[in-house]
This record gives structure tokens, C-alpha cells and sequence, in this order.
């Protein structure tokens, strides 16, 4: 050991001097944490990706190094390449979802999925939003990074990050952190994002509309050929996004099928909680100075919001329309919980009802295009994957 | 540009069109695998006043009120007569031998086998109070009356069980 080696110990220091935006970094890595933990906000997926930021942004950056001939690569970097970048992590994440639905207030009124079709409104406004800054000098967004941020519209998280996965495989531009952490933090923000957009969109007789819930028994039967036969229909209709909705529907009827009770509860928990982990750090690993620090990322928070905006409105204007159509008998508050954020949306339609009105519960009947747009997103996003090569 | 636009258009369009079929599936799912429960029918019979058929569970009743009558009487030496009466109906009861278990009885042509438990009752002797000499002087003793105390528990009467036995 010589007096120059002693100099390694303080490599980190000269890297900083190099890279001084990692600290940038590193705060908004701290950022996402104190939102995570103090706040509440999104907690199982904001605390592992600003962990995954703070990992992937320290000096050196040998958490994310890649793998070369005779020298092995930093443990973010085998995160990422073994299960995200290949779009596992998403899917089974989806598994866990399905695993945790519960389908039967949709079965019981299947009338309210179309709403969960309206509220897609948003993934492709954005999309077109996305495409219309790209035709400025200081964007540079194609078809592929314009499906990655409009996919965020649809609220759904994994759905978004798989997406984004798939697009950078077609050759896309690796934006995966900036639409993940967008995605995510307007998940938690839809108490804040969606209550204006409604009120705005509805007058107060409008949202004062009770629908008595007629509890409708579905029969066992049906919720376990449910799954399957959405798997097969999905299949043929969207085969791009079979994926998705085949594992979930896999997830479902574990659950619904009532004799593997071991794989229902290891698919919601356990699987689910790995999953999650080894997810957040994953994207949080893809957030680096080079790749988040830009315009564009800028860019990509406003249209997410424009996105997820746009998505509410787009259910609530149908849900609209139903209300005429019923003869005032469908509350349209219940098209917002269209975007697939379960059971957000739906809890912030109870409360704005129960506001109006303490005796007016729609809980129940948003439920139902809440988790309808968990498969209107899944489908937007096969016509993504199937139409941008 | 437009090619973004075209793709737009026609997601839209598929997402309402897979949602609207797998509404329909659904619907569909709903009629031909439903387990055929009605909800909220209430179903109305017709009652004719005072031509109430005697149903299986009203004779079970009235074999166990023979059954505790034949008992009460019997312990008075009496004997129970063979129609009884409930509420202004009449019922023809046989009651077979009060001393062995399972009693059978016959309420409307409907038999029954009355017992308690596995053995029926433990046979009871005559309670009779016991009057002993007591030497002149000695300590008395609690009378009878303390070794057998006053019911603490509850009877039972056609409304079930009911307050402490005054």
C-alpha cells in the first residue's frame, strides 16, 4: 500500500467535485423519502425509489455500474437488468393487484365500467400533448416517450413503468424515472388533484344525486369464469396487453377460486411486498444526474398532471351523460374513480359525496369503474405497445 | 403528428369497445350463472282463518306440554285426559308409561320419543322430611328445610325459559 492508495478514501469527494449535481439528487432523494415517511404519501413506493435515487446517485456510482467482462456490476445495476428491464417486476406486481381486487361491485353493475373507458381521456390527450412539445426545438419526444407520459393519465403505476420499460427496449429515450415518480406522486396527490376537476365539472344537484346501493349476490361461478374468460377476451381483443391482464386475472382467480388460499395470500403479501422493493429501488436506480436533471423531466410532471387532469374529467363528463341518459339516476361523481388509482379515486368520491351529503354513499358504485379502469388502462397500453414499433 | 392522432383515435375507440364487450360478458355471465336468488320477493300465502293445519313442529310442542301436564298430574295421581286443549285447539295425545325412558307419545297421529340425554332422568326417590329424636339438650341442628334450599334456578314455560321461580 502505497501513499497514493490512501487517496482512494477520499474518492468520493473528487468524484463530487466532478459531478456536483448528484447532490441535487440526493435531495430529491431525500425529498421523496420525507414525503414517504412524514407525509404519508405513497410510502411503500416513494420510500424504496428515493432510497433507490440516494443508492444510485452516491459518488462513484458502483451501485449502478454494469457488469463488464471479469468484473461484476454494482447489485441496482443486476436489479435492473434482471428484473425491469425485461418488465417481470411489473407484471407481478399486476399478479399482487389481482390477487387484491375484488371485482364483484363491478359484476354486480356492469352498466359503470364504461366509465372506467372514459377516464383513459387522459392518456391520450397527453399523448398528443407529448407529441406536440416534441414538434418544439426544446423537446425531444417521439410516439414512444409520448405513450411512456401519456400511459401516466391512466394512474396505475406498474402499468406505466411497464410502458415506459417496453419503449426503451423499442430504442425510446430511458425517461422511466421521471413518468414512475410522476406516476406515483399523483397517485397520492388524486385527493388533491381530483375534488376541483369534479366540483368544476358537476353542479351541486348533480352531486347530491343518491344511488341506493341494491346489494346484487354474484354467484361463485361467476367470479371465478370472470378471470378466465377476461383473459381470453383481452387476449384476442388486445393481445399486446395480455400480459398484463392475463397475470392479473391469474392473481384474481387465486383469489376468487377459494382452494389455494396459501398462493391468494402469498401473491398479495409477501410476493407483493418483495416485489414492490426490489421495484422502487429499481426505478430509483434508473434516476440519475444525467438522466432526470433535464427540461424535459419538467416537461414530463406537467403533462402528467395535465394527463391525470384530463382522465377525471373524461369520466365525470361521462358519467354525465349516464346521469341525463338514467334519468338523474347515476351520481356522475362516480366517473372520476374511472382512473385506476384503487380505491383512491373511489374513497375521494365518497368524500366529496359525503360532504354534500353525510346520508349519500357512493362508495360501492365507484368502486366498480375504479377497478374497470385498471383494465381500460391495461388495454390503453396494448394499443400502445401494439401500434409503436 | 398525425399518426399520434390516428393512434389516439383508435385507442380511444378499443378501450370502449373491449370495456363495452367485457360489460356485455359480464350481463351475460350475470343471467346464464346466477344462482337464481331473489332478492327482496317476499312470498305471500294465503291463510284461511281457523283452518290452520296443524304443522309437524306445532304437535312436537304439544307432545312436550303432555308431556310435562301427564308429569304434574301424575305426581297428584291423576291421570291425563286424552284431548287437550292449547289456545282452542284440540289434540289427540296418547302417552305411553311416565316411568321409563324414551316416553312415547302420540300427538295426531304423530309419534313421538320423549327422553333426557343418552339415559333419560335419573330415577328420583320420595322426598320426604325426616323427623329424628333429638336427645333433650343437645344442639339443634338445621332443620330440613336447609338441606334442600329453595329452586335457584329458572322454569320453563311455553315462552322458554323464564325468571327465578318465586
Amino acid at each position: 500500500m502505497g501513499l497514493s492508495d490512501l487517496w482512494k478514501l477520499v474518492e468520493g469527494f473528487k468524484d463530487l467535485e466532478e459531478h456536483p449535481l448528484m447532490i441535487v439528487m440526493l435531495l430529491i432523494g431525500a425529498v421523496l423519502l420525507y414525503l414517504g415517511i412524514a407525509r404519508r404519501f405513497e410510502p411503500l413506493l416513494l420510500i424504496p425509489i428515493g432510497t433507490g435515487i440516494i443508492l444510485a446517485n452516491l459518488p462513484l456510482g458502483e451501485l449502478i455500474k454494469p457488469a463488464t467482462e471479469g468484473q461484476s456490476g454494482g447489485f441496482l445495476w443486476y436489479f435492473y437488468k434482471y428484473t425491469l428491464s425485461n418488465e417481470l417486476l411489473p407484471l407481478l406486481v399486476f399478479l399482487g393487484l389481482g390477487a387484491l381486487t375484488d371485482f364483484e361491485p363491478m359484476l354486480s353493475n356492469p352498466r359503470t365500467i364504461l366509465l372506467g373507458a372514459a377516464a383513459q381521456l387522459g392518456v391520450f390527450c397527453a399523448f398528443i400533448g407529448t407529441l406536440a412539445l416534441g414538434l418544439t426545438p426544446w423537446f425531444h419526444f417521439g410516439l414512444k416517450e409520448a405513450a411512456s407520459v401519456g400511459i401516466i393519465g391512466g394512474a396505475d403505476g406498474p402499468t406505466t413503468i411497464y410502458v415506459a420499460t417496453s419503449m426503451i427496449e423499442r430504442g425510446g429515450r430511458d425517461i422511466l424515472g421521471a413518468v414512475a415518480v410522476a406516476a406515483y406522486s399523483y397517485m397520492a396527490l388524486v385527493p388533491i388533484i381530483q375534488p376541483p376537476i369534479i366540483r368544476l365539472l358537476t353542479t351541486r344537484e348533480e352531486r347530491l344525486i343518491k344511488m341506493p346501493y341494491t346489494f346484487r349476490p354474484v354467484s361463485k361461478r361467476t367470479m371465478i369464469i370472470f378471470p378466465i374468460a377476461t383473459a381470453i377476451v383481452a387476449g384476442f381483443l388486445v393481445p399486446r396487453a395480455a400480459p398484463l391482464i392475463g397475470i392479473m386475472m391469474f392473481g384474481n382467480l387465486l383469489r376468487e377460486c377459494g382452494v389455494v388460499e396459501r398462493l391468494s395470500k402469498t401473491a398479495q403479501n409477501e410476493l407483493m411486498n418483495i416485489v414492490i422493493m426490489l421495484l422502487g429501488l429499481s426505478v430509483g436506480s434508473t434516476m440519475t444526474a444525467k438522466a432526470f436533471l433535464q427540461l424535459e423531466t419538467i416537461a414530463i410532471f406537467v403533462l402528467g398532471l395535465f394527463a391525470f387532469a384530463v382522465s377525471t374529467a373524461g369520466g365525470v363528463l361521462l358519467g354525465k351523460l349516464m346521469c341525463a341518459l338514467s334519468g338523474r339516476k347515476i351520481n356522475p361523481m362516480i366517473g372520476a374513480a374511472g382512473v385506476s388509482a384503487v380505491p383512491m379515486a373511489a374513497r375521494v368520491v365518497q368524500n366529496m359525496a359525503t360532504k354534500e351529503d353525510p346520508s349519500n354513499f357512493l362508495i360501492m358504485h365507484a368502486m366498480g369503474p375504479n377497478v374497470a379502469g385498471v383494465i381500460g388502462t391495461a388495454t390503453a397500453a396494448g394499443v400502445f405497445l401494439a401500434l409503436i414499433n | 403528428m398525425i399518426e399520434g392522432l390516428l393512434i389516439s383515435v383508435v385507442g380511444m375507440v378499443v378501450v370502449f369497445v373491449a370495456l363495452a364487450i367485457l360489460m356485455f360478458m359480464i350481463m351475460g355471465m350475470g343471467r346464464l350463472l346466477s344462482d337464481k336468488v331473489v332478492v327482496g320477493s317476499v312470498v305471500v300465502e294465503e291463510v284461511v282463518a281457523g283452518k290452520e293445519e296443524v304443522k309437524a313442529e306445532d304437535t312436537a310442542e304439544v307432545a312436550a306440554i303432555a308431556l310435562a301436564l301427564a308429569s304434574y298430574l301424575k305426581e297428584r295421581g291423576k291421570a291425563l285426559g286424552k284431548p287437550i286443549a292449547i289456545s282452542d285447539v284440540q289434540y289427540q295425545v296418547e302417552i305411553g308409561a311416565l316411568s321409563h325412558f324414551p316416553v312415547s307419545l302420540m300427538v295426531n297421529q304423530d309419534s313421538y320419543r320423549a327422553a333426557v340425554g343418552d339415559e333419560g332422568l335419573p330415577t328420583t326417590e320420595q322426598v320426604s322430611p325426616k323427623f329424628v329424636a333429638r336427645a333433650k339438650g343437645t344442639q339443634s341442628g338445621p332443620g330440613w328445610r336447609s338441606a334442600y334450599p329453595p329452586s335457584q334456578g329458572k322454569y320453563w314455560s311455553r315462552r322458554g325459559w323464564t325468571g327465578r321461580a318465586s
